[in-house]
């Protein structure tokens, strides 16, 4: 065995270089030393293709383009109406409209370059100019930023939602949460397809959504909880009241009320209520804001008050996924995992993503066995999931 | 790269100009930003995401953010630099909640992107992308953002939102595991080949 000092040396100052802890002494053996074994030649090699800029790209790319001409119109529609906006409950994040956009070509399965192509297109479409009649049509939902009107969700196409969203018509806002599959109606109805969502009524009695033969009205001032899974759906009034039809029959129900058919019901606890209640909804209205405002570990404070004071709330279940992901995407895998299968084991609207979520955590996590068999299981489960093509790759 | 040179008054006084055009819905101002800041953008892009599709949907986001945000900027500093740092940052979280999940084969569509061939690249066995490709996301992201794009510790944990010895783990490790594949390779004498 051939033993390099100073290529053990050399070694030392690039982790120095890289735990940003470089001396003066460390700059220097970066500087001048050359690798002598054929190891240390190839890392060298790595280190120095990693700092070297790509190759001169196209002069005008197309995402370029599409880029620029979908920012001058969404300004152009700006301008062009003033942006309805509620004082009360203020509007999701750009992030969450890009979110969209992409999980509309990801529920789509772009993949090919046609596709990409044609993924491009759509992001470009949803984010560039409505119709005349949706700019002065107030059966449209509007995705809105700041005082920024940045689209209107497209109507009659299914989208599926990959982080939470609110779309907005005058008076009322409807927020999805991330994995629901939402339709925007000509009639100004919304379709609730999967997943759950959270009307907000302020001064309007038209707040619709659908489930397929069954409609939720939302009246004035009125917060309402719907969560649609495959086996059925419930309607749970957090403040105020709404109407549901069903059948040709109507039903009011008053706040803390609520309404399920099929599926699941939460088991109530002891000395706790079973249905939300308002403060569940104010925390998480908070835990939104406070995620809008870009204060992630406040959200995230937020988010875990929610599981502890109303752990069988429906909003606590949106809040374990919410919770999970930002885990997740902090690197706490472990902490999103515990999250993920608690949401799975409650079930929920959301317990195909929740499983994905799981073998994520898993895979960061290091645990592959365990990884593999929640896949093999979850493919199983969900023959005909995106999320199962991107497991299987 | 993502160091820009200081700023003159009268430059700070057109790029405020620049972005105040943008914030209007001035079309060339826009074509105008975005094309500065796309060396960066797209910089960002291709070492961070790990397909060539991704990489576009990343760099198109990431424009419309920094499009939407020049109305914000205050030439605190220069408008390449916080173009920059907002470009990195959607571009890192597009591809946390959006990127190809890590695959055993990289993209050949990549070499659409690659680098051009640094001094002594032909001591590496394979692609840059190769090694890249196997690394988790957030340990790759950290590598790219600390050695590619020149960022500090501190500022890849507020970009990434990952607590600072959490992004130095991630380093070391991605580190480790380039490593261990250069290692294999070396003593496999494996050359050029794309997986």
């Amino acid at each position: 065995m051939t033993l390099h000092l100073d290529d053990a040396r050399w070694r030392s100052a690039v982790d120095a270089h890289l735990r940003d802890e470089a001396t003066a002494e460390h700059a220097t053996l970066l500087e001048q030393h050359v690798p002598r074994s054929e190891e240390h030649r190839a890392e060298a090699a790595f280190l120095a293709a990693l700092a070297e800029p790509p190759a001169d790209p196209e002069a005008s790319p197309a995402w370029l383009q599409t880029a620029v001409d979908a920012y001058a119109r969404t300004v152009a529609q700006t301008r062009s109406q003033p942006a309805v906006r509620s004082p009360r409950w203020p509007w999701l994040a750009a992030a969450a409209a890009i979110a969209l956009v992409v999980g509309v070509g990801a529920a789509l399965h772009f993949g090919s370059d046609e596709a990409h192509r044609a993924r491009s297109f759509e992001i470009a479409t949803l984010i560039g100019p409505a119709s005349e009649e949706r700019r002065t049509d107030d059966a449209v939902w509007t995705i809105e930023s700041g005082s920024a009107r940045l689209s209107a969700l497209p109507v009659d196409q299914v989208v599926t939602v990959e982080a939470e969203l609110c779309a907005a018509r005058p008076g009322r806002t409807i927020c999805a949460d991330a994995g629901s599959s939402v339709t925007a109606r000509g009639s100004g109805a919304l379709a609730l397809h999967r997943g759950s969502a959270t009307i907000r009524s302020e001064d309007s009695d038209d707040a619709r959504v659908e489930l397929d033969e069954v409609g939720v009205h939302a009246s004035h001032h009125s917060v309402v909880v719907i969560e649609r899974q495959a086996a059925g759906w419930s309607v749970s009034v957090e403040q105020g009241s709404a109407t549901v039809t069903e059948l040709g029959s109507s039903r009011r129900l008053s706040e803390g009320e609520s309404l399920r058919r099929g599926g699941r019901a939460p088991a109530p606890t002891k000395g706790s209520k079973a249905r939300p209640s308002p403060k569940a909804s104010a925390l998480l209205g908070r835990a939104r804001a406070q995620r809008r405002e870009g204060d992630t570990r406040a959200a995230m404070g937020t988010y875990a008050e929610l599981i502890r004071t109303h752990p069988r709330s429906p909003a606590a279940q949106a809040a374990r996924m919410s919770l999970a992901q930002l885990h997740l995407d902090r690197g706490a895998a472990k902490d999103a995992l515990r999250l993920f299968r608690a949401y799975e084991k409650r079930g929920g609207p959301l317990s195909e993503e929740a499983a994905y979520g799981e073998i994520r955590a898993l895979l960061e996590l290091g645990r592959s066995s365990e990884a593999k068999r929640a896949t093999a299981a979850f493919v199983r489960r969900y023959p005909q999931s995106p999320y199962g093509a991107k497991l299987t790759q | 790269m993502r160091v820009a040179p200081p700023t003159s008054q009268p430059d700070r006084d057109a790029e405020l100009a620049l972005c105040q055009r943008v914030a209007e819905g001035d079309r060339a101002a826009a074509d105008t930003l975005a094309r500065l800041i796309m060396p960066v953008v797209r910089h960002a892009a291709l070492r961070v995401t790990r397909t060539a599709s991704d990489a576009e949907d990343a760099s198109q986001v990431a424009t419309l953010e920094v499009l939407r945000s020049a109305r914000h900027f205050a030439a605190r500093g220069s408008l390449r630099g916080w173009a920059g740092r907002i470009a990195v940052r959607s571009v890192v979280r597009w591809n946390a909640r959006h990127g190809t999940p890590m695959v055993p084969e990289h993209d050949p569509d990549r070499s659409l992107g690659a680098s051009a061939p640094a001094p002594g690249s032909e001591a590496l066995p394979r692609p840059l992308e190769h090694y890249l490709d196997a690394l988790p996301e957030p340990q790759r992201t950290a590598l790219v953002l600390r050695h590619s794009l020149g960022y500090t510790i501190p500022e890849i944990a507020e970009t990434t939102e990952s607590p600072v010895p959490t992004v130095r783990s991630r380093i070391d490790k991605a580190m480790a595991r380039v490593r261990s594949a250069i290692r294999r390779d070396v003593h496999l004498g494996t050359k050029g080949a794309s997986a």
